[in-house]
Formats: structure tokens, sequence, C-alpha cells
């Protein structure tokens, strides 16, 4: 926007800041996502050991000494919670990063190219999202075997096509635009021209889109830890310590299963509601 | 003979997609890292299984070679055998497969009768709080892990008000209905075996309504964008100047054009559904394809994971060539 950079003067560093932090603090969406980082980042430090086996009673309910209760090996539960954000976050951003780092320049070059190029590159995505992405990526980790490193590169891969495709769409109607055009006639080099003019034109979808792909591949590793493929207990990962939970949710026990779970709602539609948000923006 | 030629048009795009899923099944079952014979035979077996393996899938020949092997393979409905039940995988399949349509079905239907009055309702009465539920629910729905949300209406409704059965498959107490289609509800309505409709209807109900949340999430949304669009159109704007009452409105200009975009999301959801049951499968122990690809995985049994990938995809792009077709003689548009 144009109005906003008049005004060189207050663009100094502190005034960045400022609206950053205000911008943060006025919308919900955004604390509530500054707030689990927050948590992910400095949490640990202030809870328990979460491999900790308590010599006392297991599977106690929520007391005011471990206020979500202890898990069948006198775990505290919340100190698993607060340091499962770590693992959660840090594997669905590098996942959503990974796929991002590949999709994008793929479909950016299928949109640039077009032709066989481009139907290539577009029936390749189609094939892909024909599948189930749980059940494709069910797929593949039987194959390659579960460990961090796998889930993470098995759930970036069945996210790339997501963003071959929506960089495509985004790129082809640009392609034709006059300022394009005129940066070509400039003698810009097609890296410059697409690095200048194209992504900050598209970066609004995108990043809209990164955050819904975080929430998806959070979602993702912790079905795939629920169903036991992915990470297994006692790593403090939230769908395995659903899944850890989930026998004693028929006797009633429901504090193993229930916390690590609205610690996966919680994270993911704040994710939900801040690409919401960034997609209004754009509109 | 336009519909010949777009019917013709469609199958080709099919073909294509579907060569396309082979190479990736393709790909993941035989060049992926590892011994693919291996993981078909199970860690235990002796040398000369394994090797008796990699001669019938030719996996010491070249890639293109094997490739070619493995579609002749998928030609002749092999999809090989599971060696934790010791039967074919089609054999396997055949009982597994309607367990998993008659769960997706219930719960497509269940989120239609939901989510599209819903959507409808907080479109026209825009801010209301039925505008509101509905904006709150669609979130839920999109961002809760349904894993979870099984285990919750299990918690609620077995263990803490055993009103619902426990999470033990598809039937309890009661011997299943005499087998005609696998799905039990449809046979037990034929053969009148109404004990046994009752005990399948109660084992089905939690199950289904966690799907019916999640699916029933975005079809809100949909529903609800494009009711918005095209209230907000011109042709609306129009009759209503006309002075046409508001509920002709609705129903006769606006609700079928609302309902195209509609249907295709309930087909791509349904599509999605035949193999996104999984989670749901495993949480209430329901024999169908999903819980046997897990419970295949979990114990290194590769072929059924395989087969299981392949046909999920294979029933979503049919679903979505039918839902084509069927747009081609609803919408004069299309054509």
């Amino acid at each position: 926007m144009p109005e906003a950079r008049t005004n060189y003067l207050a663009q100094s560093g502190l005034y960045k800041l400022k609206t950053l932090v205000w911008k943060i603090l006025r919308t919900p969406s955004y604390l509530m996502l500054f707030i689990i980082f927050l948590i992910a980042l400095i949490g640990p430090w202030f809870v328990g050991d979460p491999l900790a086996l308590s010599a006392g009673p297991r599977l106690t309910g929520p007391t005011p000494s471990s206020p979500f209760g202890t898990d069948q090996y006198g775990m505290d539960i919340l100190s698993r919670v607060v340091n499962g954000a770590r693992i959660d976050l840090m594997a669905g951003l590098s996942a959503a990063m990974l796929a991002a780092v590949v999709g994008m320049p793929l479909g950016a070059f299928a949109a640039y190219r077009g032709g066989i190029w481009d139907q290539i590159m577009l029936r390749t995505s189609e094939s892909f999202q024909a599948f189930p992405v749980l059940i494709l990526a069910m797929g593949i980790i039987a194959a390659l075997g579960s460990s961090m490193l796998n889930m993470i590169l098995v759930i970036a891969l069945v996210n790339v096509p997501v963003y071959i495709r929506l960089t495509r769409s985004a790129v082809i109607p640009l392609r034709e635009k006059d300022f394009i055009l005129a940066a070509r006639c400039a003698g810009l080099s097609d890296w410059k021209i697409l690095r200048r003019h194209v992504l900050p034109n598209v970066a609004p979808v995108i990043v809209a889109q990164f955050s819904v792909n975080c929430a998806w591949a959070i979602q993702i590793l912790a079905a795939l830890s629920f169903v036991g493929l992915g990470v297994k207990l006692p790593t403090p990962e939230w769908g395995a310590m659903v899944r850890g939970g989930s026998d004693y949710i028929l006797y009633g026990q429901w504090w193993v299963s229930v916390f690590p779970g609205l610690a996966i709602l919680i994270t993911v539609l704040t994710l939900n509601q801040v690409a919401d948000r960034i997609g209004q923006i754009k509109k | 003979m336009r519909i010949l030629a777009y019917i013709g048009q469609r199958l080709a795009l099919l073909v294509v997609a579907l060569l396309g899923v082979s190479i990736i099944t393709f790909v993941v079952t035989r060049v992926l890292p590892g011994n693919p014979a291996y993981l078909i035979v199970g860690i235990q077996a002796d040398y000369s299984t394994v090797a008796a393996v990699i001669e019938k899938l030719g996996l010491d020949k070249p890639i293109p070679e094997q490739y070619f092997l493995y579609m002749k393979q998928l030609f002749a409905g092999d999809l090989g055998s599971s060696w934790r039940t010791g039967n074919p995988v089609t054999f396997d399949l055949a009982s597994r497969w309607p367990a998993t349509i008659e769960l997706a079905t219930i719960s497509m239907l269940l989120a239609i009768t939901w989510a599209i009055p819903l959507g409808l309702v907080s479109a026209i009465k825009k801010r209301s709080i039925t505008d509101r539920l509905a904006k709150i629910l669609s979130g839920l729905g999109v961002s809760i892990p349904e894993f979870w949300l099984a285990t919750l209406l299990i918690l609620v409704f077995f263990a803490i008000f055993h009103i619902a059965p426990a999470p033990i498959g598809r039937i309890s107490r009661v011997s299943p209905p005499e087998l005609i289609t696998g799905m039990y509800l449809l046979d037990s309505l034929f053969t009148g075996n109404m004990r046994a409709f009752w005990a399948s209807a109660k084992q089905i109900i939690l199950p289904a309504t966690t799907l019916a949340f999640v699916i029933g999430a975005p079809l809100l949304r949909v529903t609800r964008a494009f009711m918005n669009e095209v209230l907000e159109s011109q042709y609306i704007r129009s009759a209503r100047a006309m002075g046409i009452p508001k509920r002709s409105l609705i129903f006769r200009h606006a609700l079928p054009n609302v309902l195209l975009p509609v249907t295709t999301m309930v087909a791509v959801l349904y599509g999605y559904l035949l193999g996104g049951t999984v989670l749901v499968e495993y949480v209430f122990a329901w024999p169908g394809m999903g819980k046997y690809a897990i419970d295949s995985i979990n114990s290194s049994d590769y072929a059924p994971v395989m087969a299981v990938v392949l046909l999920s995809a294979l029933s979503y792009l049919i679903v979505y060539l039918l839902t084509d077709l069927l747009h081609f003689f609803i919408d004069p548009r299309t054509r």
C-alpha cells in the first residue's frame, strides 16, 4: 500500500515494532498464536520434567500440585502438554515450511512456463490429491519406517501439491499483467521479476495457506502418532498422549486424553483463525 | 453426441489420473529404499521365500519393466496377499469395504442433514444467533482432531451416561444379519431382522456422529458462502424488486443455484470419506478398510496397506467423475 510508505520518518525500527505489537494485541487470533508460541518456547522451563515418573499414585485426577493430573506411568500431564507444544509446533512448522519451499517454486515454474510442464505438474498434483492424505502418509511411513524426520518429510510431501496448485493459480493471472510486461521490457531477469514483482503479490495467499498447512501438519502428525505409527510414548507428543489415555477413557479416567487433545484443538483452531484473518486482509 | 464427447474426455482424464496414481503407489511400494520383498512377506520370512517374492515381483529387473509387471498384476486383480490373515487382500477387502461404505454413507447423510440447512439459514439470517452458532461449529469442526472427538463421545455417552454401546465394532450381542450387501443396516432391513437392525444402528451412531461433525464443517462453510453470494447477486435483487415473496425467492430462485456447488462439495467429501474413516474406524474398532490398513501396518504387513491406499484413491476418482457427469446433466451451463 503506497499511502503507508509515505511516512518515512515514522518508519523507524521502534515504530515498526510498536505497530506490530499493537496489531498482535488487538487481534485475538494473533494474540493466541503468540501465547502458544511463548508456551512452546519458554513454557518447558516452568513445568517439571515431562518424563519424570512419580513414585506416588498413578492415574490421579487433577489436583493443585498437578493441575492436569498424572498418566498411567505417573508422569505429570501438564508438563507433558507444555513440552508437547514444542514438538508438535516444531514438526508442524518444519513440515509446512518444507512443503512451501518445494511447492512454491514448482508452482511458479509451472505457471511461468506453461505448456507441457504445466500439464505434467498439474496432473501429478491431481494424482497426489486423489489419495486421502492420511492414508498416503501411512503407506509411505509403513515403507520408510517411522522416525521424526520421516514423519516431517512425509507430511511435507503430501502437502506439496497444495502449494503447487495454489502458487500456480496465483501466478497465472499475473503473467499477463502490464507491470510484469513492463518489468520484462526494462530488462529484468526472470528470477528478479519473480522475486520482486510476482512473489509480493501472491504472498498473502501463501501466508494464509502456510498457516492452514501448519494446522494440517499438526493434525496429521497427531493422527499418525495416535494410530501408533508416529511418535511413540513416552515422548510428549499430543497425539501419542491421546492414544496413551484412550484405554482409560472407557473407565471414565478422562484427563489423560482430554488435555492433550484440547491442546491440539486450540492450536489448530488458532492457526486456522489466523489464516482466515490473513485471508480477510487480502480482500 | 456432445454428451458422448464429454464423457469420453472425462474418461481420458480419469485414465491420466489413474496412471499418475499407479505410478505413485508403484514408487511407494517398489522404489523407495528398503527391500519391498521383506515388507511383503514379513521380517521373519526365510531366504527362499524372499527370493521367491523377488522373482515374482521382478525386483531384480529394471524399473520400467518392474512398473509394467506391477500394472499387469493390478489388471489381473491381484493386490497381493496378507500374511497376517493368510488371505488374498481382495478377499479380506470384500468383507471390509462394505463396512467402510456403510459408515461413510451414514455419516454423509447425517452431515447433509445438519450442515446444509444450518448453512442456508445462517446465510439468510446474517448476524443472527444461528449464524454465530454456525460459525463456531464450522470453526470447531475443521479444527477438532476427529480421533479425539471420537474419544470424547465414548467418554460421555459410554463411560459416563451409559447410553451408547461399547465401541467394539459393527454389532454386539446380536448375530449379524444374513449376508447380502455386507452393509448390516441394509441387510437386516432386507431380511426383516429388526433385532440386528437396532443393534447395528446403535453401534454406528457414535462413529457416524463423529464423522458427520467433522465432514459437516466444510459443507456448512461452502453452503453459507455460496448462499451469501447468490443472495447478493443481481438476479435476486431484481426478483426482490419485482416483489416476489421471500419464500419463493429463496426456494425457487436462490436454492437451485446453491445446490449445484453444494452437491460437488458433498461428492468431494464422500470421496474423501471412502478413504478417510481410518481414525474413527480405529477408535471404534470398526472392521472397515481403514482399520484393516492400520492393523496391517502395525504388524508390518505391507500388501494390504498399499491395496487400501490404491483403492481409496480409485474410489475418490470415480466419485469425482460421477459428480462431473451428474453436473453435465443437471446444469445446462456446463454443456
